[in-house]
């Protein structure tokens, strides 16, 4: 499959350029705030400019795993230090890399206690965000998919609301027990396939029926705690509402994708077997995931708490779009993976910042804020728009690829997933309905409009709302050639043959309606 | 005359550590408390003379020495590395111990080295009864090392309870050897396979084997054998407890090993069955009772006990179709390696935290640590991490190790109740740095001092391993193989 591979450094400079600079922070006294925030910044827009390279650098139509780099790294384990990146994952790393600054210039004076420390896990947890999205080696991957729970931990527990100790810990245990029962199937998948974790070769290798299904199962575990799909989602909201912006929105923007793309990259590929058997399974906790995060999302009196059952409810769409194995389903399920991590990001942090002025989240504080802060309220409505799927904004390019190809091959979870966005416009038009319109209320501590800086932050948003928004073309093309390959896995000869029996009764259904 | 000349030979880094041993006490009795500085140098000086001759002979390694009562083979000499550094970072935390406390004495160092010593008896011989002495030279030796803070209640109270269950350990092991004497005419664990063509009676090697178990057990803190484990650890002084959570582990497994593979030729079923067993019950009881543990020393036993556990699975795991393969010992090997590194750092860093003239061990002694010693409160997190087994630290890969083991040989069953044991000893790993970390109660007193220097050294050695054998543990998993390669 590879044949000749020449080691190109690039992913591996965006993945420990952070790690260097923790190395930099560490020797920079506690007590010069800007200089920290200032060297953190250079560091992310470094990481902006490396991810724009692969950007330019990315050729759409070559070979799928691209920037490859391969060296042995635990000889004994067979273990290579090995990275690649298809289409999908270099979008997911460009999404990383524009989240972080903004992240940053979006919660500048948020953090004001342990600023050091803060800064340095949000480095380590870019470099392990990345790592996730560019490992091609299973136990590579592995690794950087544990060792972001730290930083995590740390930002929900250190500077993290009332409830922080139960929601750090509740994360942290949640993911780390999805983690380590897929670590057992990966070393199954191991030995099985003749001690390889290589992912490419592994792709060549099919395990029996049953033992994909019980591998396939365990991953699943995994990925569906971090997507997450209901009813593995009861960690999310806790670690939402605790965490401090900053941490929501790296957690909705990018640590949910992991788990998609988990199963994009993972799941599907390596057990398509056992994907289409539980295939209908899947998707009906998906459609679950969809309707009923959206029902208990319009009952929150917590804006965060609301937002953060919303993207129970996008994900749930998001996986119904990834599980209907129809190329079209496919590409709007990933599309809709960074509207998502960008709408929702963007909500995250626009409360982060009417919390830093008034110190609550709670909807009954506020009415008719549009008087007050009439520049908050059109970013807010505009992001709103874009999260509900608004034709020109972004949500809706995903959301109709998502129902158009589900529509092919499972109509009943296409319409399951409508109903979801039509709620989602429910309940996000009536929290604008109440906290932007209706009798302006003293709200306490309610000051200035957006300053410069928070204006700027979602100035860029807004930019690449309207820009996925009217064209998703470069984008979509990317996705659409990872989601070829992946599909491409589902249809081999050896997947087909398993299913013998089964196609042979499709294929007469088939001749049944040409008949007709 | 050639005879003494070998044994001489082959044990010349246990003659040394013998020697360095008597050296000290003398030293201390000829001037009395005067000279501690200098006892404690001329402990590590031995330690590390007698590291120097054990690398010399592994260098030189070419056959398995035994025809003495000692087996001098790379196993024996990698157990032997072990409980060096074992003793080499006890002593550094003693001293730092030492300073801050003011409690302990030059007889400490002296003791280390006899238990140290012992501890080699115990796993350099395939003789019963002089795995058995060594036992009890190592054992006698912690017994005083339990109550060397002399003026604490605890303290003393905990090694009269070692004390006694653990004569009563011994009486059982002592037994067991007794009846394997009878069973089979021999001591040696080697000749079992040449004796058993007259077996006298039949049950009578089963019990015998199942009490020397017992005995081996009872180190090694395996549920049933575990009730002392807590109340011991809590009340030893930091150095000492940890001194005895990897030391005396670490020589016990090293006898295990030799014992369960020489029990093969037995065919003993049985000895199989029991170990899943013992193995779930040791898992479910040292994570779930240190779920509840506000003493971070106590919780520490408990989770000592889990890590037994596991070690006790790295043994399960080289269990094929109930025989065991002496090569797959490798994994323990490195898994006590990963052990004794976290485990001796965490120990640093309890040795260095004081309140009110006693050890800060309580949890709610560590509140705001992470604000006024934030060097202290982030290794002391990164052990705890290490001890979970998150990636990066030495914690995974030997967990990682025994895991794949397990399910290369067919333990996939026992291998998911292990990794969610690990999920559930996450919880109480991270409860010390939620107190450091989280708690804001500022104002709550922390307990700590100018860290001494020696302190800072075992510190920044296991910290540094920890990760460096987490990033890169290749050559040492070779060197594990290596050790485990000539086995009988």
């Amino acid at each position: 499959m590879i044949t000749q591979l020449v080691n190109q450094p690039l992913l591996t400079l965006l993945i420990f350029l952070p790690l260097l600079g923790v190395l930099v922070l560490a020797f920079i006294p506690k007590n010069r705030p800007v200089l920290l925030k200032a060297i953190a910044l250079i560091v992310f827009g470094l990481e902006v400019l490396i991810s724009l390279k692969l950007y330019f650098n990315f050729n759409n139509t070559g070979v799928i795993d691209q920037f490859m780099i391969d060296i042995p790294w635990i000889e004994q384990w067979n273990i290579h230090y090995l990275l690649g990146i298809d289409g999908v994952s270099l979008l997911l790393i460009m999404l990383t890399t524009i989240t972080m600054p903004l992240v940053l210039l979006g919660t500048w004076n948020s953090v004001q206690n342990n600023l050091k420390f803060y800064l340095l896990c949000l480095m380590f947890l870019l470099t392990g965000m990345i790592g996730v999205f560019c490992a091609l080696d299973l136990f590579l991957f592995y690794v950087f998919w544990e060792i972001m729970l730290i930083p995590m931990y740390f930002l929900i527990g250190v500077w993290g609301g009332e409830n922080r100790i139960y929601a750090s810990l509740k994360f942290f245990l949640y993911t780390m027990l999805g983690s380590v029962i897929m670590l057992v199937a990966i070393l199954y998948l191991y030995f099985r396939a003749g001690q390889s974790f290589n992912l490419l070769e592994l792709y060549n290798y099919r395990l029996t029926f049953g033992a994909q299904c019980w591998v396939f199962l365990a991953m699943a575990l995994a990925f569906a705690i971090k997507v997450p799909m209901f009813p593995f989602h009861t960690w999310l909201p806790d670690a939402h509402v605790q965490a401090p912006t900053a941490g929501s929105v790296i957690l909705a923007g990018i640590l949910l994708k992991m788990g998609t793309y988990g199963f994009f990259r993972f799941g599907i590929p390596l057990f398509p077997d056992a994907m289409q058997y539980l295939q209908n399974y899947l998707m009906i906790l998906a459609a679950i995931g969809v309707i009923y995060g959206a029902l208990v999302a319009m009952v929150q009196p917590d804006m965060k708490k609301l937002i953060a059952y919303s993207s129970v409810s996008h994900m749930g769409l998001v996986m119904i779009g990834l599980f209907s194995l129809n190329k079209t389903g496919m590409t709007g399920g990933l599309y809709q993976i960074f509207n998502h991590g960008i709408s929702t990001g963007a909500l995250f942090l626009l409360i982060g910042m009417l919390y830093d002025r008034t110190h609550t989240r709670m909807i009954k504080d506020y009415s008719g804020l549009a008087k007050a802060m009439p520049v908050y309220t059109v970013f807010f409505i505009i992001v709103t728009l874009s999260s509900i799927g608004v034709p020109l904004t972004n949500g809706f390019v995903g959301e109709f690829l998502t129902l158009l190809g589900t529509y092919q091959t499972k109509p009943v979870f296409a319409i399951l997933g409508a109903t979801g966005v039509v709620l989602g416009a429910i309940y996000m038009l009536w929290l604008v309905e109440r906290v932007f319109f209706g009798k302006p209320k003293e709200t306490k501590g309610l000051g200035k409009d957006l300053n410069l800086r928070e204006c700027l932050v979602m100035a860029v948003i807004v930019i690449f709302i309207f820009w996925l928004g009217i064209y998703p073309k470069p984008f979509l093309n990317k996705i659409e050639r990872s989601a070829e390959t992946i599909l491409l896995k589902l249809d081999d000869e050896r997947t087909m043959a398993k299913f013998e029996d089964t196609n042979e009764v499709i294929k007469a259904e088939d001749v049944v309606a040409l008949e007709k | 005359m050639t005879e003494l000349m070998n044994i001489l030979s082959a044990g010349i880094a246990i003659w040394i550590l013998f020697g360095g041993a008597i050296l000290c006490l003398l030293i201390d009795c000829i001037w009395p408390k005067k000279m501690t500085s200098l006892v404690y140098a001329v402990g590590i000086l031995t330690l590390f003379a007698s590291l120097f001759t054990g690398f010399k002979q592994w260098a030189s390694f070419t056959t398995t020495l035994t025809q003495s009562l000692l087996v001098i083979d790379l196993l024996t000499l990698f157990f032997l590395f072990l409980v060096i550094a074992v003793g080499i970072i006890t002593l550094f935390n003693a001293l730092g111990y030492m300073k801050i406390h003011k409690t302990l004495t030059a007889e400490f160092c002296s003791l280390v080295l006899f238990s140290i010593t012992g501890m080699v008896f115990l796993f350099a011989s395939d003789h019963l009864f002089v795995n058995f002495i060594g036992l009890e030279t190592m054992s006698l030796s912690i017994y005083v090392l339990v109550a060397s803070h002399k003026k604490s209640y605890k303290s003393n109270e905990a090694a009269i309870k070692y004390f006694i269950i653990g004569g009563v350990a011994s009486a059982i092991l002592l037994y067991g050897i007794a009846l394997f004497y009878g069973a089979f005419g021999t001591f040696k664990l080697s000749q079992l396979g040449t004796m058993l063509s007259t077996p006298s009676l039949a049950y009578l090697p089963k019990i015998a084997v199942s009490l020397i178990l017992v005995g081996v057990f009872f180190k090694l803190a395996i549920v049933p054998f575990h009730f002392w484990a807590p109340d011991v650890y809590e009340g030893a002084p930091a150095p000492v407890t940890g001194f005895m959570a990897t030391g005396v582990k670490i020589a016990a497994f090293g006898f295990a090993l030799r014992l369960f593979i020489s029990l093969n030729v037995l065919d003993l079923k049985q000895v199989y069955f029991l170990l899943n067993t013992l193995v779930i019950a040791t898992f479910l009881v040292g994570n779930l009772l240190a779920l509840v543990q506000d003493n971070v020393k106590r919780m520490l036993a408990y989770s000592s006990i889990s890590h037994a556990g596991f070690l006790l699975f790295g043994i399960i795991a080289g269990y094929v179709k109930g025989t065991y393969m002496p090569f797959s010992s490798h994994v323990v090997l490195f898994y006590l390696l990963g052990y004794l590194l976290m485990t001796l750092g965490a120990f640093a860093v309890l040795s260095l935290l004081i309140r009110e003239k006693s050890e800060a061990d309580q949890l709610t002694d560590m509140r705001g640590l992470a604000k006024k010693h934030p060097v202290l409160a982030g290794v002391f997190t990164l052990f705890m991490i290490s001890l979970i087994g998150i990636p990066g630290t030495v914690g995974f890969a030997a967990k990682f190790n025994i895991i794949s083991m397990a399910v290369h040989n067919g333990h996939i069953l026992l291998s998911v109740v292990a990794v969610l044991m690990s999920v559930v000893s996450a919880y109480y790993y991270l409860r010390p740095s939620v107190y450091m970390f989280f708690a804001k109660d500022e104002n709550a007193p922390t307990p700590v001092n100018e860290i001494p220097l020696t302190a800072c050294i075992s510190m920044t050695i296991c910290a540094f391993l920890v990760i460096f054998l987490g990033v890169a543990p290749d050559a040492f998993v070779k060197l594990a193989k290596i050790a485990a390669t000539p086995l009988f």
